[in-house]
This record gives structure tokens, C-alpha cells and sequence, in this order.
């Protein structure tokens, strides 16, 4: 830094060098993408148009026009919409279930189960998926074993993942069993930041375990958990790996979901306009359910 | 410990016990999956333990399907440099969002 340039300035000047590198890497991998993507949503731009170089031509958002009318959008919206929600629900439930037992004093080794509790989230999904696959397999998978044990013999065929009305269950269940570990270790920092004086005075002050826990521990973590809930919304939004691995969007479009439907437009039909014009309402519902989830989710300063 | 305790524990081990088979057990499934034989590895109904341990997968894997060390090579070659040039990036702006004043941010 040289000498004349006063203080605050250079201070703004160094930092605005060291960010370089990473606002060049931001623009060409992330923003120059999402630009040409949403222009090539416009366009009728197909396999051709790869081959020969030749630019897509403007055609007044057929692309749109085609998705909604063939009714895969609002199937694959809906889809989204319904994947999310279960999967959130659940592993909210789950993972404070999970967090509040490991977090109790009474609970010996509770360092161990946290430790062996973390196995599902290091397993690659792709991997996760296929260990499900195998559990509901319809032929000799050991879910349809138990449940026909468990049913004394009444349910002898079970095919959760080609069944349109239990596949998107079966594909949200190894959604649950990946991520539950993730929440549950960050639900449990939370839960130990709770400061024990007000959990005592609150003791003192004859509040019950469940009132300690709505006015006590709830607004404490309420900001780990906006973070946690707003963390898994991406997540499963975007999830890919996990449908295109276990039904590939099938049986029927049963599971296909806006990631899913993305692909298929671009990469198997060949249409990369259409898959575009997915990929920009997709980003869009996601902004617009993220928006909304800050809004009606304002956390109190504690403070 | 009064018996409100004594039930309390008693269902938080309940949970703990429930979720962890549900985390935990695909992951013994895969293991002994993997110690099976291939014939009793397809049997209906499933064996909960080997009948007869077998590491002729793991065998199969490493010498006759030579390509799985490359697939793990090309593995460790993608975390590396991920990791690397992500470091390298994210020092140099965390310095910069961090340290300094009136900068950007």
C-alpha cells in the first residue's frame, strides 16, 4: 500500500483487490450462466443449434407457452412443492426429536450417538439412493420382507418406487435418512447455546417441560432454525441426484420434479430452450419461497 | 429419580433408539450386502446375517475390475482441487469482508 493514499481508502482499495479472484470466478461461473440461460429460455435453441453453431431464434416464449399447456409444469411444480414440504416437515420433527434426546444430561453416551448418528450424511447420495433402491427393491428387498412379516402375510407385493402414489414417499424417505443427521447437528449447537440460568429461573418459576420448551428453548433457536429450515429448503428444491438415480422421474412423472424436468427438456429431449425456461421458473420459485419464508419468519433479537 | 423421570427417560431412549435404527440400519444392510455371496445376496426372503461370509466382492472389486482405482483417484483428484482453489479464494475474500473497513461490504 503506498503511503499517500489516506487510510480508509486503502483499506477499500486492498479489499476490493483481494476480492477479485473471487468476484471474476462468481461472474463467469454463476452469473454469465444464469444470464444465458434465462436468454436461451426465449429461444428455440434444440441440438442443431449446437452442432452448427448457429444462434437460437427469438420465439415469443413458446417454450412457456408449451410446458404449461402440456400440463408438466404444474405437475413438476407440484411435485417440488409436495417433496419439499415432507421432507422439511419430517426432518424438522425428526432432527428436534433426535437433538433434544442427545442434548438431555440424563442421556449417557450421548457423544457417541451423535458421532454414529452422522454415518447417513457423509455417504455420497448418489450411493444413498442406490442402498435404497435396494432395500425397496420389489422382488427381494427387505422392506417388502418386513412388511409382509409385519402384515402377517396380507401384503405380499410392495413396489414403493414404481407405484405413482408411494414413489415420490419412497424417494422422500432416502431424502429424510441423508439429511436428518445434518439437521440434528446443527439443532443441537442451538440447543446448547440455550443458557441454563434462564432454563433454570424458568424451572423456578414452576414452568412445566413443555412450556419451557415453546418460551424458553424455541426463541432461543428460533434464528438456528430459520437458518436449518431455509438451509434444507435449497437443499431439497434442487435435489437431483436422488430422482434421477432411484425413478428418473418416473413411474408415470410421479416424481418428476422441476430439477428432473429441467434435464429432461435439455439433455434427453434435446430441447435446451425448454430446459431453460424450466430452470428460470424454477430459480424464480425458489427466490420467491425463500422471500416469503424470510418474511412471515421474522426471528426476535435475544439478545 | 421419581417415576416422571424413570418414564421420561425410558421415551427418550425410545426415540433415540427408533430414529438410529432408521439412520443406522441401511448402512449394516449395505455392509453385509456387500460380505454376502451373490447367490444369497439376491434370496428371498433376506438373511439378516451372512450364512456364509464371503469378501469375493471385495475381491472382484479391487483385482478384477482394475478401474476402480482410477474412479477413486479421480475422486481424490476432484475434492483436492476443489478444496485448494476454494481455500485459496475464500482466504483472500474473507480477509477482505473481515478484517478491513469501509471497504465494500
Amino acid at each position: 500500500m503506498k503511503r499517500s493514499i489516506s487510510g480508509k481508502q486503502g483499506d477499500a482499495l486492498y479489499s476490493f483487490v483481494l476480492t477479485i479472484p473471487a468476484l471474476l470466478l462468481a461472474i463467469i461461473f454463476i452469473l454469465v450462466p444464469i444470464a444465458d440461460s434465462i436468454i436461451k429460455s426465449f429461444l428455440r435453441y434444440g441440438v442443431k443449434n449446437i452442432i452448427s453453431g448457429k444462434p437460437g431464434v427469438w420465439n415469443n416464449g413458446a417454450n412457456y407457452a408449451k410446458l404449461v399447456s402440456s400440463g408438466m409444469l404444474p405437475n413438476a411444480v407440484r411435485n417440488t412443492l409436495w417433496f419439499v414440504a415432507f421432507v422439511i416437515l419430517f426432518q424438522f420433527l425428526l432432527g428436534m426429536a433426535l437433538a433434544l434426546v442427545l442434548n438431555a444430561k440424563a442421556m449417557r453416551g450421548a457423544r457417541l450417538f451423535r458421532s454414529l448418528m452422522m454415518m447417513p450424511w457423509v455417504v455420497p447420495t448418489v450411493i444413498s439412493a442406490l442402498i435404497w433402491m435396494w432395500l425397496f427393491q420389489p422382488q427381494y428387498g427387505l422392506v417388502k420382507y418386513l412388511v409382509a412379516l409385519l402384515s402377517g402375510g396380507t401384503v405380499t407385493s410392495l413396489a414403493v418406487l414404481n407405484n405413482p402414489q408411494t414413489a415420490l414417499g419412497g424417494v422422500a424417505v432416502a431424502a429424510l435418512w441423508k439429511q436428518i443427521p445434518l439437521m440434528t447437528l446443527l439443532l443441537l449447537a442451538g440447543l446448547q447455546n440455550v443458557p441454563a440460568e434462564i432454563v433454570e429461573a424458568a424451572i423456578i418459576d414452576g414452568a412445566g417441560p413443555i412450556r419451557r420448551f415453546f418460551h424458553v428453548t424455541m426463541p432461543y433457536m428460533s434464528s438456528v432454525i430459520k437458518v436449518t429450515i431455509s438451509m434444507s429448503i435449497i437443499e431439497n428444491y434442487k435435489q437431483f441426484p436422488l430422482f434421477w438415480t432411484m425413478t428418473g422421474g418416473g413411474p408415470d412423472g410421479a416424481t418428476t420434479t422441476l430439477a428432473i424436468l429441467s434435464y429432461r427438456e435439455a439433455f434427453v429431449s434435446m430441447n435446451l430452450g425448454s430446459g431453460a425456461a424450466v430452470t428460470t421458473l424454477w430459480m424464480v420459485l425458489m427466490i420467491v419461497t425463500i422471500s416469503l419464508y424470510d418474511k412471515v419468519f421474522r426471528t426476535p433479537d435475544l439478545t | 429419580m421419581n417415576k416422571r423421570d424413570i418414564a421420561s427417560l425410558m421415551l427418550a431412549w425410545a426415540v433415540l433408539l427408533v430414529i438410529l435404527v432408521f439412520l443406522l440400519f441401511p448402512i449394516y444392510w449395505m455392509v453385509v450386502t456387500g460380505l454376502k455371496n451373490n447367490m444369497e445376496a439376491y434370496e428371498y426372503p433376506p438373511t439378516f446375517f451372512p450364512r456364509l461370509l464371503s469378501l469375493e466382492s471385495f475381491r472382484s472389486l479391487f483385482v478384477e475390475n482394475n478401474q476402480f482405482f482410477v474412479y477413486y483417484g479421480n475422486n481424490f483428484l476432484v475434492s483436492a482441487w476443489t478444496a485448494a482453489i476454494c481455500c485459496v479464494l475464500a482466504v483472500f475474500t474473507g480477509y477482505a469482508s473481515g478484517s478491513t473497513t469501509g471497504g465494500p461490504y
